[in-house]
């Protein structure tokens, strides 16, 4: 038996996935939440877009309307020592980190995030 | 078709009319519609503008606890703690309550003693609580960097829960009993008619209901204007996050006062937690910020310094409305018919199973409410005490101002005392206050205060056998300081020569300077066991609020900033002088004594002005700013900044120069007047070493001194038999050079473990009261 895995970090299967949709977590929101797919290391880079076209396929929407949960920051993992040093240059060696970085822009992913959403 | 977005969901049109619509798809509003439901109540909607658990329901600590500091919190809380053990049984959903212990974190003496006093009521209220000490939190959490340890709570049988599967569990188990849940559905109207809610309009239609709850969370007070209620909370942001997965090295949830900040490993292996700014950021925006970010960052390295290479994953903001005593609004709005509120929660996921309980009672009418009317919307600071020489008077709202007024006699009323009242207790009704009067004289006493008839019924006092006795009153005075500072102090006088309570002796008596220990902390108005013993003795007594006291604004404690030794104790020379000018004083018989920072003053006074005083008590004082500032408990290590800008910084070669010039030790050639130390051998803040030092440099120049010590006993003397003891020994000090009344020593040291190193010959009798 095969078994294809969409989210590489929480080891999430298109099977798990095809499974939540059908009891019911249709939104990529709470998909996320149910199956832990998108909330690993990589939060979802590599496998938001695979799963937003199964839901759609699924659920027989437009993929327009399957939206990507906001992204939530950091833009990539960041080490807490690295963090607590943010503000003394001397001690930043982390490039995810910008010296001049006044907050964290929690933006939406795509230009179709639900409107008002200040994003989770 | 619309999504569904979670089970349980309805994808259907909206109806025409319910019995109850509960706005808000979160916790609460989820929870209340699965109990109201349970209660047959009728056909009910449940309204969301976005997916079930958007808000703060899926963005909380999700930890759970019902150790609290009062009684009607841990009546709400604990009801609710009591359901979350068989809650994944009743929802039928596995919302993974993990009974790991939670963990309230006291970093510091003062957190551990507060945490020892809660601890008695939590028992009483029949909480599995245990007060740990040191060791005992790191057997716990063997990662915790243990300067954060002074002590803790540990409440067994709480722990933490999965939020998200919180929210599905009641989502399904409502939906199963008939309610409706309709996500991304935006409530834009509230309709009301004749004083009662009629109908709510939503992006989706019109709904006709003759109930309303809202349980909007964030949104909750914009909803309730909607329908013109105005509930007092304000909103702030939160931030919180989560690491990537490690290996558990933490078993308990962990509430941490010193960081304030929650945290906890979940079953996953993530470290999730949140901190919370010193000044609560009001807002209304969920974006993150850099600044909260790296508030966690550093704070939870403080905790857990092995996290520093362990990488943040994911950061988020949540809302949260909170009244001014961030208990939650529970019940109706007395307003407006058919309104109720479930909002201005902090503690809202713990609080959720009981509180929608509790409401769907409320809401249902069937019983009375009992713990509810603890949690009424209606709820703004009623005034505000403030307290510079007394406690002088309330300022108000609108409520109490008068009264109070009344009350201290403005109004004529003369059944209360001349004291410094509190209100510490009002009937549901608001028609009987229970009200405490501090006293300088006496116990304090309480009273029953009835609202209508404006009197007060005397019930009690704290201490009946003061009430026997003659004692003298306490003077507010305010002296200037050389350069302007207003200095608030406190006179006492031996009552017979102070029969017209005007604060002025007949003609100028010795006097006892008394100085209070902290430095961070403030002397006033009230009983005073030492005022009044020394007073007694026929010593005038003076305590001065000096720079670096606190409760006088930040300035005023900031003025103090590495004037030890300077400014600090030019205060309490100012003062002295003050009270000779005013012939209270006899300048040749003025003593200083103190506990903590005041055996410093003491050693100060000795030392920088030798002509000054008549003697000196030192109790537990430092003597060596830099020993003392090497030595300090681990438990201070949080506090380290504070030291080293308020006193000095030992660890620049420029700061241990700076310190010991401001050091007594290093002047002890100085001394030329009797001084009498006392130290507890187990000091953890001020160590022996800093009696033994400067005892030892005192007998190295033939400088006599009298060293008292005790075995058993730490910073201060806690065992009565000690403390008597040690006032004895003092008592006969300040009569042989102030000439002062004294009682001998008789029985005084039985039961004491008193020990005099060196000096006993110094004081009169007391080699032979030993040597007995």
């Amino acid at each position: 038996m095969t078994k294809t895995i969409l989210c590489l970090c929480r080891d999430v299967s298109e099977e798990d996935v095809r499974r939540a949709v059908a009891e019911g977590y249709d939104d990529l929101e709470t998909l996320k939440r149910f199956t832990g797919a998108c909330t690993g290391p990589c939060q979802g880079k590599t496998c938001v877009e695979a799963i937003r076209r199964l839901v759609a396929e699924l659920t027989g929407r437009d993929l327009a309307d399957v939206l990507a949960p906001p992204r939530r920051p950091p833009a990539a993992p960041v080490r807490l020592g690295t963090l607590a040093a943010v503000g003394d240059a001397s001690a930043v060696d982390d490039a995810s980190v910008g010296d001049d970085a006044s907050t964290v822009d929690d933006t939406s992913l795509g230009e179709d995030a639900p409107a008002g959403e200040g994003g989770p | 078709m619309r999504p569904r977005v979670i089970p349980g969901t309805t994808t259907g049109e909206l109806a025409a009319a319910y019995d109850a619509v509960i706005i808000g798809g979160g916790l609460q509003g989820l929870a209340l519609a699965y109990e109201l439901a349970k209660r047959r109540f009728g056909r009910i909607v449940v309204l969301e503008a976005a997916y079930p658990g958007s808000g703060g329901s899926g963005r909380n600590g999700e930890m759970i606890r019902s150790a609290f500091a009062t009684d009607e919190w841990i009546g709400l809380f604990d009801d609710s703690l009591r359901r979350w053990q068989t809650l994944s049984a009743e929802l039928d959903f596995n919302v993974l309550f993990t009974k790991a212990g939670y963990l309230l974190l006291a970093s510091t003496e003062e957190a551990l003693a507060a945490a020892r006093r809660n601890l008695a009521l939590q028992r009483r209220r029949g909480l599995h609580v245990d007060l740990l000490d040191h060791d005992e939190v790191r057997r716990l959490c063997p990662e915790m960097a243990p300067e954060m340890i002074a002590g803790g709570i540990v409440q067994h049988d709480a722990g933490f829960a999965h939020h998200d599967a919180t929210v599905w569990a009641y989502a399904q188990a409502a939906a199963r009993l008939g309610v409706e849940i309709h996500p991304y559905t935006r409530v834009t109207a509230i309709g009301v008619a004749g004083g009662a809610v009629t109908s709510v309009t939503t992006d989706r239609g019109v709904i006709a209901t003759p109930v309303v709850v809202d349980a909007a969370g964030g949104q909750a007070r914009d909803i309730a204007l909607l329908a013109d209620v105005d509930v007092p909370v304000e909103v702030f942001r939160l931030e919180a996050m989560v690491t990537e997965p490690l290996e558990p090295f933490l078993r308990p949830a962990v509430s941490s006062p010193a960081i304030m900040g929650y945290c906890h490993q979940t079953t996953r292996g993530e470290f999730v937690g949140g901190t919370e700014p010193d000044v609560p950021v009001p807002s209304t925006s969920i974006r993150s910020t850099l600044d909260g970010a790296r508030d966690m960052a550093q704070k939870f390295l403080r905790l857990f310094p092995r996290l520093a290479g362990v990488r943040m994953m994911r950061h988020w903001s949540g809302l949260v409305t909170q009244t001014a005593d961030i208990a939650p609004v529970l019940g109706r709005a007395p307003e407006l018919e058919g309104f109720y509120l479930d909002c201005g929660w902090v503690y809202g996921f713990v609080g959720a199973p009981a509180a929608a309980a509790l409401m769907a009672e409320v809401a249902g009418g069937t019983v009375a409410p009992g713990i509810v009317d603890e949690y009424p919307g209606p709820r703004e600071p009623l005034g505000l005490q403030l307290r510079t020489e007394r406690v002088n008077g309330v300022l108000g709202t609108d409520l109490g101002t008068e009264e109070i007024a009344g009350m201290l006699g403005r109004l004529g009323i003369e059944t209360v005392a001349d004291g410094d009242m509190d209100v510490i207790g009002r009937s549901l009704d608001d028609k009987s206050w229970a009200v405490q009067f501090v006293m300088d004289n006496g116990p304090v006493r309480y009273y029953l205060y009835d609202r209508t008839a404006k009197k007060a019924r005397f019930l009690f006092t704290n201490r009946k056998r003061l009430e026997e006795l003659t004692l003298s009153k306490m003077h507010p005075i305010s002296v200037q300081a050389r350069d302007g500072l207003n200095l608030i102090c406190y006179l006492t006088l031996p009552y017979w020569t102070d029969t017209d309570d005007d604060g002025r002796p007949a003609e100028p008596l010795p006097m006892a300077l008394w100085v209070h220990g902290g430095p961070w902390a403030r002397d006033s108005w009230g009983y005073d066991p030492f005022h009044q013993w020394l007073a007694n003795r026929g010593y005038a007594v003076l305590s001065v609020n000096y720079r670096g006291s606190t409760g006088f604004g930040k300035r005023f404690t900031n003025a103090g900033n590495l004037e030890w030794a300077s400014k600090m104790h030019s205060d309490l020379i100012d003062a002295v002088r003050w009270a000779v000018e005013h012939k209270i004083a006899d300048k040749n018989k003025v003593a200083i004594s103190g506990g903590s920072y005041g055996g410093y003053a003491t050693l100060v006074g000795l030392t920088f002005t030798p002509d000054v005083f008549a003697c000196g008590v030192d109790l537990v004082g430092p003597s060596n700013l830099q020993t003392l500032l090497e030595t300090i408990p681990p438990y201070w290590a949080p506090m380290l900044t504070v030291f080293t800008s308020r006193v000095g910084d030992h660890r620049t070669e420029e700061g241990r120069q700076f310190l010991a010039a401001r050091s007594p030790l290093t002047y002890v050639d100085r001394i030329k007047k009797p001084l009498l130390i006392g130290q507890g051998a187990n000091d953890p803040r001020v160590k022996q070493s800093e009696a033994d030092q400067i005892v030892k440099a005192m007998q190295e120049k033939n400088i006599p001194v009298t060293y008292v010590l005790y075995p058993d006993e730490g910073h201060g003397f806690a065992r009565p038999e000690n403390n008597l003891s040690f006032c004895a020994v003092a008592d006969l000090f300040l009569a042989e050079h102030l000439g002062g009344r004294s009682e001998p020593i008789g029985t005084d040291f039985k039961g004491s473990s008193i020990t005099v190193p060196t000096g006993a010959e110094q004081i009169p009798t007391l080699k032979d009261a030993l040597g007995g």
